[in-house]
């Protein structure tokens, strides 16, 4: 079904950035085989920093997995979409985002606690317990704390290397709004990294402090 | 190219503003030459943009170390990806939506297919590694990976037997009722399973599309809701006669004969005042008359909207639901239809608050909103002692009435609703008032209704097991939704908590009325140590309005105390809860307030011993899932999202032996609603 292309279905150019691209042309019609061709190279390409992107917005690989599998199926379902000459890598992490932003959305609304087997009252919150298992680091745990469409952004333009064109197909705004978007997020994890380095040297404090009096005590 | 910033009078403030913006984006891509002349001037005279630079720097640096750590996509992420690809193009190819016009690639099987994409994966990723990111190869480079990474066939599939059954829509647009055995389930990998397998279709004529359907304890019957149509028609509860295949029960068990209750259609049924002997004149709009519809099926109501879940009792012989009319001028009531024995279902309560919440063996648990209004005293017990009285207008005994702007009735005999209140001077800046709820049970037969008790907590639809002792409610309040005659969750958490039965564990008095055809009867937990307040129960002479807290009753003595357990808080807009017969496995659906018709299902163990849940017993923690699904012996089937997983909605599954789970699903739909 996807082992093999039709000539002329698509063609894989390198773009200015010499970023791979996919591109592919409009066809205004979906064709299945075209669509598999197209998807199996978009996998073969980017699932994995598909996934990575993913997982750091989310911050749950089983989720990120189902996740990413989701968006690539989206990209199957609506390739015909993609306009000629679009950027496909930028295409995909669109849908990866809203796919992910949807999934946030949902999971503020609906939270079922873990059960702890504490009475009513006592359970700590889900969101705290996955912040204690999965966040070790100041920056992730700044990360987390920033809002989404801003982690996205930095997400997106550090660690996936989007350009500013690409940082804007990708979270659906113009390049404008993307590059504001971009400074307000580096100024929400400055401030966040400086919250999470007082907060973490406040607790280190306290240990040294608790050490020495332990220690003051067993003189 | 000059940088967009909004020029302030603080000139001074404007420039640092243009300075941190330039610098930020000088991160992301090429700046204006003039722009970065600018900023080179002005950072010779600014410290704190300096250090803002240098900030930003450093920042930087960090998230760009986050690509050394990049996770690593599971092996098999290509194989589920490409099943599930697969699935959409059968979807496609059955609803004849596609149109291309090249040749079809045949069906391949999902290993020889993953196996052969595997390897075009590594060839494709190495040859072209993305820029800027470390490249993540699904494998390693190798054939013993490629074979690592071909998706492993389920080694064991878990055998279970599990029936369910799912109506689906046809080709033609009409629907057909699907019965299906499943055999097996697939414990790590449900598409490793093919795909469920249809044992018998029954063609269903129905005029209006199902909103829900429910399928009697002797599956001799189905009770289809039709959603009410924006043109006028629908909101009918039916009854329709199936014939449904033999199981195919393993070996040593043998089906429980049940009566087929049989309905005798009536050709012109119509709805009589004094088949609704509750709704008094003067109170919301007659119902229309239900039409006969064809195939023997006959429709017991028309003109309403069912209100959360239509329920058969233990012994089949009553089915039970709460209904609104469908002009939306009232609030809920509850209804009953003896089955077989009725032309139609009957309203037994009249209060317009009254919501079915589930059977406990053969009495109804049911939830009623009890408003509540600023100095005015408890309803008298002579409240609703007269048919048609006006409904009571109560605060719970033992609760001090809020000062609240909960309306009163609009008139004697008048809806109870939120919207009563119109012609009063509604304060709109003032938040919405929480009413309290409480619940109680009912006899269809005879009527007598005993309140629930769990020290004075508030208890909204209530759900009770009674092999594993436990009750799931909503302890909180209410509040008046947008439509003015019906209520929303408010305040408060869904919890299960302790079910004390006093038949059983002698610390409650049973309700003497209360006891006709269950094993639990008027259950009343309440906390030890805790001054059991004088709880009221009332009983439900036909033809006059319930009202729970009319009478002075025994009060049952305190019991155990419960350790009630948060299942879920929140913006919970709606839920609904079910136990599996043996009480070790709770469904919790929770509603997605932006979709009323979307939610997410978790699984819960339940210690049957015990009665506390099994935290290491996790086996489906949140998955989504349309309104409406069912749980029986062995298995919970669910029907999920158009859109999950790139599909129409499809019929899941999730079944279980002993402590072992997993999964199979039918192929996809466009429409489908579990039969419940």
């Amino acid at each position: 079904m996807f082992g093999s292309s039709e000539p002329g279905g698509f063609a894989v150019t390198n773009g200015a950035l010499e970023r791979p691209m996919v591109r592919i042309p409009m066809t205004g019609t979906w064709d299945r085989d075209t669509a598999g061709a197209f998807v199996e190279t978009l996998f073969a390409r980017h699932h994995g920093e598909i996934y990575a992107y993913l997982v750091r917005m989310l911050r749950d690989p089983e989720l990120a997995a189902d996740l990413t599998q989701d968006a690539f199926v989206k990209a199957y379902r609506a390739y015909d979409t993609l306009e000629k000459g679009e950027n496909a890598r930028a295409w995909l992490y669109q849908i990866a985002h809203r796919v992910a932003l949807d999934d946030l959305r949902r999971r503020r609304i609906v939270r079922f606690l873990p059960f702890t087997g504490e009475s009513k009252g006592s359970s700590p919150s889900a969101e705290h317990l996955a912040m204690d298992v999965r966040l070790s680091g100041p920056l992730e745990r700044a990360m987390a704390r920033i809002p989404e469409r801003q982690r996205a952004a930095l997400l997106l333009a550090e660690v996936h290397d989007l350009t500013g064109l690409e940082l804007a197909a990708a979270l659906g705004i113009s390049h404008v709004a993307a590059r504001a978007l971009l400074t307000r997020a580096r100024q929400s994890l400055r401030e966040a990294l400086a919250d999470e380095r007082a907060a973490e040297a406040a607790a280190e404090a306290e240990r040294d402090a608790t050490y020495a009096q332990g220690q003051e005590s067993g003189r | 190219m000059s940088l967009p910033f909004r020029r302030r009078h603080n000139d001074a403030e404007a420039s640092h503003d243009r300075a941190r913006s330039i610098i930020a984006n000088g991160f992301l891509e090429s700046t204006d030459p003039a722009d970065d002349a600018w900023l080179e001037t002005h950072l010779e005279g600014c410290a704190d943009c300096s250090a803002e630079l240098h900030g930003y720097a450093a920042d930087r640096e960090l998230l760009r170390g986050l690509r050394s750590t990049l996770p690593e996509p599971p092996r098999d992420l290509w194989a589920r990806t490409a099943a599930s690809i697969e699935r959409d193009s059968g979807r496609r190819d059955r609803a004849g939506r596609a149109s291309h016009a090249g040749p079809r690639i045949g069906r391949v099987p999902i290993g020889v297919l993953s196996g052969v994409l595997v390897v075009l994966v590594v060839v494709a990723t190495s040859l072209f590694p993305p820029k800027g990111l470390t490249p993540i190869e699904p494998t390693a480079p190798g054939a013993s990976d490629v074979a690592v990474v071909t998706p492993q066939p389920e080694v064991t599939p878990l055998p279970v037997t599990a029936r369910l059954s799912w109506v689906e829509e046809r080709s033609d647009g009409t629907f057909q009722l699907v019965f299906a055995d499943v055999a097996e389930v697939c414990t790590s990998n449900p598409e490793a399973c093919a795909p469920i397998e249809d044992t018998s279709t029954t063609h269903l004529i129905l005029e209006d599309e199902p909103e829900s359907v429910l399928l009697a304890p002797d599956s001799a019957q189905l009770v289809v809701v039709t959603k009410a149509a924006p043109s006028g028609g629908g909101g009918e509860v039916i009854i329709v006669p199936v014939t449904t295949p033999e199981p195919s029960l393993p070996p040593g068990e043998t089906p429980v004969p049940t009566p087929v209750p049989t309905v005798t259609p009536d050709p012109t049924p119509t709805i009589l005042p004094s088949a609704t002997p509750t709704l008094g004149p003067g109170e919301t709009p007659g119902l229309p008359t239900p039409t006969p519809p064809a195939d023997g099926s006959v429709s017991i109501l028309s003109g309403v909207v069912v209100v959360g879940e239509a329920a058969y009792s233990a012994d089949g012989q009553w089915l039970a639901f709460s209904a609104r009319p469908i002009d939306g001028t009232s609030g809920p009531d509850l209804y009953t239809w003896h089955v077989g024995a009725e032309p139609q279902a009957t309203a037994v309560t009249s209060d317009h608050r009254t919501f079915f919440a589930g059977w406990l063996g053969n009495l109804i648990l049911a939830s009623r909103v009890e408003t509540t209004v600023p100095e005015e005293p408890l309803a008298s017990p002579d409240a609703s002692a007269s048919p048609g009285a006006a409904p009571a207008t109560t605060a719970k005994p033992g609760r001090t009435p809020r000062p609240a702007t909960t309306p009163s009735p609009a008139a004697p005999g008048g809806s109870a609703g939120p919207s009563a209140s119109a012609g009063a001077s509604p304060d709109v800046t003032a938040p919405p008032a929480e009413d309290h709820p409480i619940s109680f049970l009912l006899d269809p037969a005879t009527s007598p209704a005993t309140v629930i008790d769990l020290a004075g907590q508030d208890i909204w639809r209530p759900v009770v097991n009674t092999t594993s002792r436990t009750i799931v409610y909503w302890s909180g309040t209410l509040v008046p939704d947008a439509t003015g005659t019906g209520w929303e969750l408010g305040t408060g958490q869904l919890v299960l908590d302790a079910w004390i039965d006093p038949a059983v564990d002698g610390t409650a008095s049973p309700e003497p009325g209360a006891t006709a055809g269950a094993t639990a009867t008027a259950g009343a937990t309440t906390t030890a140590g805790t001054t059991a307040t004088p709880r009221a129960t009332p009983t439900l002479a036909p033809g006059t309005s319930l009202d729970p807290l009319a009478s002075a009753v025994p009060t049952p003595p305190p019991g155990p105390a419960g350790s009630p357990v948060v299942l879920a808080e929140g913006l919970v807009s709606d839920f609904d809860v079910s136990f599996d017969p043996t009480g070790t496995r709770l469904a919790v659906w929770i509603r997605d307030p932006e979709n009323a018709h979307v939610g997410t299902l978790r699984i819960v163990a339940i210690d049957p011993v015990t009665g506390a849940i099994n935290p290491a017993l996790d086996p489906l923690p949140a998955a989504t899932a349309l309104r409406g699904f069912s749980i029986d012996a062995g298995r919970l089937a669910w029907v999920t999202p158009p859109g999950q997983d790139g599909e129409s909605s499809h019929v899941q599954v999730m079944a279980w032996t002993g402590d072992e789970f997993g999964q199979v699903r039918s192929v996809a739909a466009d429409w489908l609603s579990v039969v419940r």
